[in-house]
C-alpha cells in the first residue's frame, strides 16, 4: 500500500534537514514525499531540490496557507494513504508504518494521528477534543509523557502536524477547507467532517514525532495570530454547530467568556470582533457548508447573522473599566486637578482668633469653648457628613479619570481595528466590483 | 467526553461545600481533558431568570424559576425544570450527566435524563434522597432515625405532610433515581445511610473530595484585614458556620465561657451568615469573638490559614465537610464532632480532635488541650495536616477516580 507524505513548506529552511532526514529514514519503503512550497523567500524549495532528489517539490506562486498548500499536494499525490506532515517536525522510527497499520486495522478508521512531543520531551498532543466554545484542546498538553496516553483511542480530532487519511475517506469528505487559510482549525474541521460521514478518528501512541510548533509560537500573541485563530474558531463553530446549539449555547457561553475578560483583553476582543466581521462577509460560503454538513435551509442565514452581530457588539466592561493607571505615568492636567482636590477635600473647623489687645486671648478662649459646645451637636456632624461626601466624590472622580484614560487606550485599539476592517471592506467591494464587471463569471 | 454538570447552586454566588467541591471537580476535569459545562437550575428563587457566566473557563448556564409558595409537590417535581433540562440535553448532547446537589431543582433532572436516555452519575452531598430536610435532623434539635420512627417527618416540618411520610417519599425518590448508574460519595457514612435505607451497595463509589490551589481567587489580604488584632498576640480559633444551628453554633456558644476562662489570649472568629439570635449571642463576647459575616469565596482559605485551630461542631449528619479539606490544605488542625463523615477525615491528636456530638464541655476541653500542647507539637500537627492533604486528598487521585467511574458507566 503506497503512502504519500505531503509537507507544506513556508520559509522553513532551518527545519527541513531534520524533518526530511527523519522522514527518509522510515522503515516503510513504499512512499512518495511531496513538498509544497508556499512561495518561500528563504530558498527552501531550492534547498530540497538540491539535497533531497527523492522529494518531489511543487512550487506555488503565492502563499496558499496550510490548507491551500496541502490541497495542492493532495491533488498531486498517488498514494492510497495520504499523510500530512509539518515542516518543523522530526518523525520517530516506524512512524509511517504505525500510521498505515492503524488505518488498515479497521475499515471504519478514516483518520489517524500521532503522539506529538516538544523537543524537550514534554507532551504536546495526544489527540484532542473540542469544547462548546469551539476551542480545540490537546490531550496531555504540557504533561510529562509517563505512559498516560499510551492507548489507541477515538478522539474528536488529531493535529494536522501529522495526520494520516485513507484515500477513500479523502474522496468522500473532500479537500481541506481553504477558508481556514492561512492556518488553524483546518485539521479539526477535516476530522469533524470525517466523523460526520461515519469514519473513526483515532490517535495512536506508537507513532511519535517531535513538533517544534515554531510557526504557531511566533505569531500567537500578535493581532494577526489572534485574529486568524479566532476567525477560524468561529468559522469552525459556525460550520458545525446546529442552529439551537449555536444560538442557545455557543453564543451565550462566548458572550459570558468575553464579558469575563479582564484588563489586557482588549486586543483579544478586537481580534474577535474582526473575526466576526470576516465571517459575516463570508456568510454565503458558510451557508453552503452548513447546507452540506447539517442540511440546513437558507433561513439559517438570519440566525448566523444575528449570532455574529451579537458577538461583534459584545464589549467586556472589565476590559474598559476597573483598571489602575501606572503610577509613574506623567499626570495629565485633570490628574493634577484631582490631586489638588484630594488635598483640599477635607472640611475643617477653624480656630477662633482675636486681635483685640489684652482681652483678645480671653475672648478667643471663650469663643473657642462656646463654639465647641454650640457646634458639637450640629455643625460637627454636618462637617463629618460633608467630608464623607467629599471623599466619595474625589474617589469617584479619580476612578472616572482612570477609566477615561483606559477608554482612550481601548478606543485607540478600536480605531486601529476599524482601519483594518475598512481595508478588508474595501477589498470586498473591489472583489464585488470585479464580479459585477465580469458578470459573475468568476 | 462531554459531561454536563447539574446542580442547584454554583460559585461564585454561593459557596457551600457541595458547590465548592463541584466547582473543583469540574475545573479539574477540564484540565484532565473532559469537555465540561454546568447547568445551574433552581426552582426556589424569588424571580425567574436565565443567565450565563464564565468561571475560570467553565461555561455556566444558570436558570432560575420563581416559586410563589413552596409545597410538597414543588419540592419533588417541577415541570419547568424538567423542560429546561431536556432542552439543554437535546442541544448539548452530553455523553453523560453528572448530577450534584439538586434538592433545589427537584427530581425533574433525573427524569429528564431518563427521558433523554443520558447516563447519570450522581455525587451525593447530603441525605436529600432520604430526608426532606437533607440532614436527618429535626427542628427540635434531635437526630432522626427513620427506621425507628417512620413518620417522623410529620413532626419535623409540617410542609412535608404527605411527601414527608418517609417510607413513601423514599420509595418515590428511589424509583425516580433508579437511572443513576453510579453514586459517588465522599464519605462512607453517607453510603451507609443510603444502604441502610435500601439502596444497593454496589451502586456507590467512595471518592473523597480533592482540591488543588484556590488561592488565585479573591483577595487574600482582605480576609486578614477583616480580622482585628495581630495573629502573634492571639490564639485564633475559627468557626465558619456563622449562626447556623446545624453547623453547631449553639454548641460553640455553650463552650465559650469555659474556653475563655482557660485559654489565654483567645480570639474567636466567626465567619458566615445565619440566624440572628446566634450571631447576637456571639457579639456579646466582642472583641474576643469577632463576627465577620459572609466571607467571599477565595478569601475564606486565607482566614483558615491565619487560624491555630478551626472548629467544626456540626450537629447534623455532615457528609465530608469541605471546611476540613480547606483547613488541612493550609495546615490548620480541625476540632470536629464525632458524627457523620467527620471522623473519617480527622485523626485524633494528629490532624485534629474529635468530641461527642453536641457536647460543649468536651469541645472546650479539646480546645484547651490543644492550646496547652507545646508549640512544637502544634507545629507538627500543622505539618501532618498538610501531608494529609497532599497524600490522601489530592485532586489528581480524585479526578482519576471520577474518570474511572465515567468510563465504567459509559461502558455499561
Amino acid at each position: 500500500m503506497k503512502a504519500s507524505i505531503i509537507i507544506p513548506i513556508w520559509n522553513g529552511r532551518e527545519y527541513l534537514a531534520e524533518c526530511l532526514d527523519a522522514l527518509l529514514a522510515q522503515d516503510y519503503p513504499d512512499f512518495e514525499a511531496i513538498a509544497v512550497d508556499n512561495a518561500s523567500t528563504d530558498g527552501s524549495a531550492d534547498f530540497i531540490e538540491e539535497r533531497y532528489p527523492r522529494v518531489q517539490v511543487i512550487r506555488n506562486e503565492t502563499n496558499l496557507g496550510f490548507a491551500g498548500g496541502c490541497n495542492v499536494g493532495l491533488r498531486a499525490a498517488a498514494g492510497d494513504i495520504l499523510v500530512l506532515l509539518n515542516q518543523d517536525t522530526a518523525v520517530g522510527t516506524g512512524w509511517l508504518y504505525v500510521l498505515i497499520k492503524t488505518l488498515r486495522s479497521d475499515p471504519k478508521i478514516g483518520i489517524v494521528g500521532a503522539k506529538a512531543l516538544y523537543p524537550n520531551g514534554v507532551l504536546q498532543h495526544a489527540g484532542g477534543y473540542v469544547n462548546l466554545r469551539g476551542e480545540g484542546k490537546h490531550f496531555g498538553h504540557g504533561e510529562d509523557d509517563l505512559g498516560q496516553f499510551d492507548e489507541l483511542r477515538d478522539v474528536d480530532y488529531v493535529t494536522g502536524a501529522s495526520l494520516g487519511i485513507k484515500r477513500e475517506t479523502y474522496e468522500i469528505i473532500g479537500e481541506l477547507d481553504d477558508g481556514f487559510s492561512p492556518a488553524y482549525y483546518e485539521d479539526v474541521d477535516w476530522c469533524f467532517r470525517a466523523r460526520k460521514r461515519g469514519f473513526r478518528v483515532v490517535y495512536t501512541p506508537e507513532a511519535r514525532l517531535i513538533h517544534k510548533e515554531a510557526s504557531v509560537a511566533s505569531d500567537a500573541a500578535t493581532h494577526k495570530g489572534m485574529y486568524f485563530f479566532h476567525r477560524n474558531r468561529l468559522r469552525f463553530v459556525f460550520k458545525h454547530w446546529r442552529r439551537d446549539r449555536l444560538l442557545e449555547e455557543f453564543v451565550p457561553a462566548e458572550q459570558a467568556w468575553l464579558m469575563n475578560l479582564k484588563e489586557g483583553g482588549e486586543r483579544l476582543v478586537a481580534a474577535i470582533h474582526h473575526a466576526c466581521l470576516h465571517n459575516l462577509l463570508d456568510l454565503s460560503n458558510l451557508m453552503s457548508w452548513r447546507r452540506r454538513l447539517l442540511g440546513t435551509s437558507s433561513d439559517d442565514a438570519a440566525a448566523l447573522v444575528e449570532a455574529l452581530l451579537t458577538l461583534r457588539t459584545t464589549i467586556p466592561l472589565g476590559v474598559i473599566g476597573n483598571s489602575d493607571v501606572p503610577k509613574d505615568e506623567a499626570r495629565s492636567s485633570s490628574m493634577e486637578m484631582l490631586q489638588d482636590l484630594h488635598q483640599s477635600w477635607s472640611v475643617e473647623e477653624h480656630e477662633f482668633h482675636s486681635d483685640v489687645p489684652i482681652v483678645g486671648p480671653l475672648i478667643a478662649a471663650f469663643r473657642r469653648r462656646w463654639n465647641r459646645v454650640s457646634t458639637q451637636w450640629y455643625v460637627q456632624p454636618v462637617i463629618r457628613q460633608q467630608n464623607e461626601f467629599n471623599a466619595k466624590v474625589v474617589a469617584m472622580l479619580a476612578r472616572l479619570s482612570r477609566d477615561q484614560e483606559r477608554s482612550v487606550e481601548v478606543l485607540s485599539q478600536y480605531v486601529e481595528e476599524m482601519g483594518r476592517e475598512i481595508t478588508e471592506l474595501a477589498e470586498e467591494i473591489r472583489r464585488l466590483n470585479v464580479l459585477l464587471d465580469t458578470g459573475g463569471e468568476d | 467526553m462531554r459531561v454536563l454538570f447539574l446542580i442547584n447552586t454554583f460559585p461564585p454566588g454561593y459557596t457551600g461545600g457541595a458547590e465548592v467541591s463541584a466547582y473543583h471537580t469540574c475545573r479539574d476535569l477540564i484540565r484532565a481533558g473532559v469537555d465540561c459545562s454546568v447547568l445551574v437550575v433552581n426552582n426556589r428563587q424569588s424571580q425567574t431568570s436565565d443567565q450565563w457566566y464564565d468561571l475560570d473557563g467553565i461555561p455556566v448556564h444558570r436558570i432560575s424559576f420563581a416559586t410563589e409558595k413552596r409545597s410538597a409537590y414543588s419540592d419533588v417535581f417541577d415541570l419547568r425544570v424538567y423542560r429546561a433540562v431536556r432542552t439543554k440535553l437535546s442541544r448539548l448532547e452530553p455523553d453523560l450527566v453528572h448530577v450534584h446537589n439538586v434538592s433545589g431543582a427537584t427530581l425533574a433532572p433525573y427524569v429528564a435524563c431518563r427521558a433523554s436516555n443520558t447516563p447519570v452519575v450522581n455525587t451525593l452531598h447530603d441525605l436529600w434522597l432520604l430526608c426532606p430536610n437533607n440532614m436527618l435532623y429535626r427542628s427540635d434539635g434531635s437526630f432522626c432515625d427513620p427506621r425507628q420512627r417512620p413518620a417522623a417527618c410529620k413532626t419535623c416540618f409540617q410542609r412535608y405532610d404527605f411527601w414527608g411520610n418517609v417510607p413513601y417519599r423514599r420509595t418515590v425518590f428511589a424509583a425516580l433515581t433508579s437511572n443513576v448508574r453510579a453514586f459517588i460519595s465522599p464519605s462512607q457514612a453517607l453510603i451507609d445511610q443510603h444502604v441502610l435505607a435500601g439502596y444497593a451497595a454496589e451502586r456507590f463509589r467512595l471518592i473523597r473530595y480533592g482540591f488543588v490551589d484556590t488561592n488565585g481567587r479573591g483577595n487574600r489580604d482582605l480576609a486578614f484585614r477583616r480580622v482585628k488584632g495581630s495573629p502573634e498576640h492571639h490564639r485564633t480559633l475559627v468557626f465558619a458556620g456563622g449562626g447556623v444551628e446545624i453547623k453547631g453554633a449553639s454548641v460553640l456558644l455553650r463552650s465559650l465561657p469555659m474556653m475563655l476562662r482557660h485559654i489565654e489570649g483567645l480570639r474567636i472568629i466567626v465567619a458566615g451568615l445565619g440566624e440572628k439570635r446566634f450571631l447576637r449571642r456571639f457579639r456579646r463576647y466582642e472583641p474576643t469573638v469577632q463576627v465577620l459575616g459572609w466571607v467571599p469565596f477565595g478569601e475564606i482559605e486565607a482566614l483558615y490559614a491565619s487560624a491555630d485551630l478551626t472548629v467544626v461542631p456540626s450537629i447534623c449528619h455532615e457528609n465530608s465537610p469541605v471546611v476540613i479539606y480547606e483547613n488541612f490544605r493550609v495546615g490548620t488542625p480541625v476540632l470536629g464532632s464525632a458524627f457523620g463523615g467527620i471522623p473519617e477525615l480527622i485523626e485524633e491528636g494528629e490532624t485534629g480532635y474529635l468530641f461527642p456530638v453536641g457536647n460543649a464541655g468536651a469541645l472546650a476541653e479539646k480546645a484547651i488541650l490543644h492550646f496547652a500542647r507545646p508549640a512544637h507539637e502544634r507545629r507538627r500537627m500543622r505539618m501532618r495536616c498538610v501531608n494529609e492533604d497532599r497524600e490522601r486528598l489530592t485532586s489528581e487521585g480524585n479526578i482519576e477516580k471520577v474518570l474511572n467511574v465515567y468510563r465504567e458507566v459509559l461502558e455499561q
